[in-house]
């Protein structure tokens, strides 16, 4: 399932994909695909995403 | 610090697949080699125990480190719960696993090839090479790794993708592969010592020099392999075209390398040697087909998935894998064919027949990969004409002139026999890898085109 608040909120910090993925230490791929719902990512990866763009689990991640 | 779950994931089911692949092969060719060695010694003399096992321990240390990480990696997880964290500890087992069985063939290789020829040399019977199984072997999973890692968008080089050092990175790690394949020939050297004191043998030039050839071709081979996935990778990360002018001129060279065995094969079969010294010179040059011959399908791998990117034809996809199945695939049977035949080497001389036999099953084998690459090729270029990509003045005479080749070589099997359909053979070989190549690079630049033009517009 595609993750477009992934995608919001790293445009509204004006963050590219490859620039947030240096951030979080991941690869672009992995991003791109986590925002398309190529991929599920770990807890660990999320609280780091999270951290990256400033936002909670519940924000980013959690289905309503 | 760089960690991506994802990629370790992935690498991991790689590696887990690499070493089954791995050890299937050595478990088959292992069976093949030491049957040849069985039925082809000589029975009037009375050799060592050892003889009988010393050619294949190349092929027993794979199979056994692949069994053991396999029945390891089937028991780690059994009675724990499935969750993220033995996910991960699973893929952390599979990557060292397979790093093991790569560093243990290595070794294995450099301790057992200088011995391994020894036997061969002493009984004087012809077999396909330990030199030639390894290689075949390091390929195959080369082709296979390639394909995985495209498949699941992961890159090999992936630590200096996106930094202008990038050639600095890769020579730095042809560098690493360098000291490795010092370290097998120094391990090579000491089997041969070994072995002079173990099989008593005086032979220590020429086991040295067959060493040295040995790991010589290893790093050429692994050298330019890791240098063109490099470049594939690079081209395939910026999106830029793979098959660009550049690329397809080193397509080319891969092709000119195949044609120079097959020079050299004819050389070698015009020159009255006897058929077993024509095939212990013929064992240092096989490498270059099989070599030419994955290089070329790790460019139609890259090109396969930049052309699925685009969102063509699926029909055109499945042509793509059927052509890459009669190359990669077809060619290992082709490899276990040729193992096979070794085994009854001597009543296929002494027995016309049973020669006859094994020129049809080649040549069966053949028509039959050939048939799935001109099945492939017509769906390839189908679905692009079908959608005007490339225009039908490419896809008639592409389509003929793959018509006339298969005709001519039916033919040709039921007409000729013995070294003059060898050369025919791997001539049309030659002239089909053309013009896929051909074909490829002009579809390539209908692509570019079209692309130009979308965005134009």
């Amino acid at each position: 399932m595609e993750n477009n608040r992934m995608r919001e909120a790293r445009t509204k910090l004006h963050l590219s994909q490859g620039e947030l993925a240096r951030q979080i230490g991941v690869s672009r791929q992995t991003i791109n695909m986590i925002e398309n719902g190529g991929y599920n990512p770990t807890i660990e990866l999320c609280i780091r995403i999270c951290r990256a763009l400033g936002l909670t689990l519940n924000d980013l991640f959690w289905e309503e | 610090m760089f960690y991506d779950e994802r990629i370790e994931l992935e690498r991991g089911k790689i590696a887990r697949n690499g070493i089954l692949l791995a050890t299937l092969y050595a478990l088959l060719c292992g069976m093949l080699r030491w049957m040849n060695v069985l039925l082809n010694m000589d029975g009037s003399h009375t050799y060592p125990k050892s003889y009988y096992y010393l050619p294949v321990w190349f092929e027993i240390a794979v199979a056994v480190t692949g069994l053991v990480c396999l029945a390891v990696g089937l028991f780690f997880s059994l009675g724990r719960p499935k969750d993220e964290r033995l996910t991960a500890e699973c893929a952390a087992y599979w990557r060292r696993a397979g790093t093991l069985q790569l560093f243990v063939s290595l070794a294995a290789l450099a301790l057992f090839y200088p011995l391994s020829l020894l036997v061969q040399t002493n009984i004087n019977y012809a077999a396909v090479d330990t030199m030639q199984v390894a290689v075949n072997l390091f390929l195959l999973l080369a082709a296979y790794v390639a394909f995985a890692f495209k498949e699941r968008d992961i890159y090999f080089n992936y630590a200096a993708l996106e930094s202008p050092r990038y050639g600095l990175a890769v020579l730095k790690n042809l560098g690493k592969l360098g000291i490795l394949t010092l370290c097998g020939l120094g391990i090579s050297c000491r089997s041969t010592a070994l072995g002079a004191l173990w099989l008593q043998h005086t032979r220590i030039p020429e086991m040295l020099l067959a060493s040295l050839l040995l790991w010589l071709l290893i790093f050429i081979i692994l050298a330019i392999t890791y240098t063109m996935l490099s470049v594939l990778e690079r081209l395939s990360y910026e999106k830029r075209r793979v098959l660009s002018g550049a690329t397809f001129a080193t397509l080319l060279l891969v092709i000119l390398l195949r044609a120079a065995y097959t020079a050299v094969e004819a050389l070698l079969l015009n020159s009255g040697a006897t058929m077993v010294e024509q095939l212990i010179a013929l064992n240092y040059f096989a490498w270059l087909p099989l070599a030419a011959g994955f290089w070329f399908v790790l460019f139609l791998i890259y090109f396969y998935h930049e052309y699925r990117e685009t969102g063509r034809d699926r029909l055109a996809r499945v042509g793509f894998l059927l052509v890459l199945g009669a190359e990669v695939p077809g060619g290992a049977l082709d490899f276990l064919l040729s193992v096979f035949q070794m085994i009854f080497h001597r009543s296929i001389i002494e027995n016309i027949e049973q020669n006859l036999l094994f020129g049809k099953i080649n040549g069966w084998l053949a028509a039959f990969t050939y048939l799935v690459f001109l099945a492939g090729f017509v769906l390839l270029i189908a679905g692009p004409v079908r959608r005007a990509l490339v225009g039908k003045k490419h896809l008639i005479p592409a389509t003929l002139l793959t018509a006339v080749a298969l005709g001519v070589e039916i033919f040709l099997y039921t007409q000729l026999h013995g070294n003059t359909l060898l050369l025919i053979r791997d001539g049309i070989a030659l002239i089909r890898q053309l013009y896929l190549a051909l074909f490829l690079f002009l579809l390539s630049r209908s692509i570019s085109e079209g692309d130009s033009a979308a965005i134009r517009e």
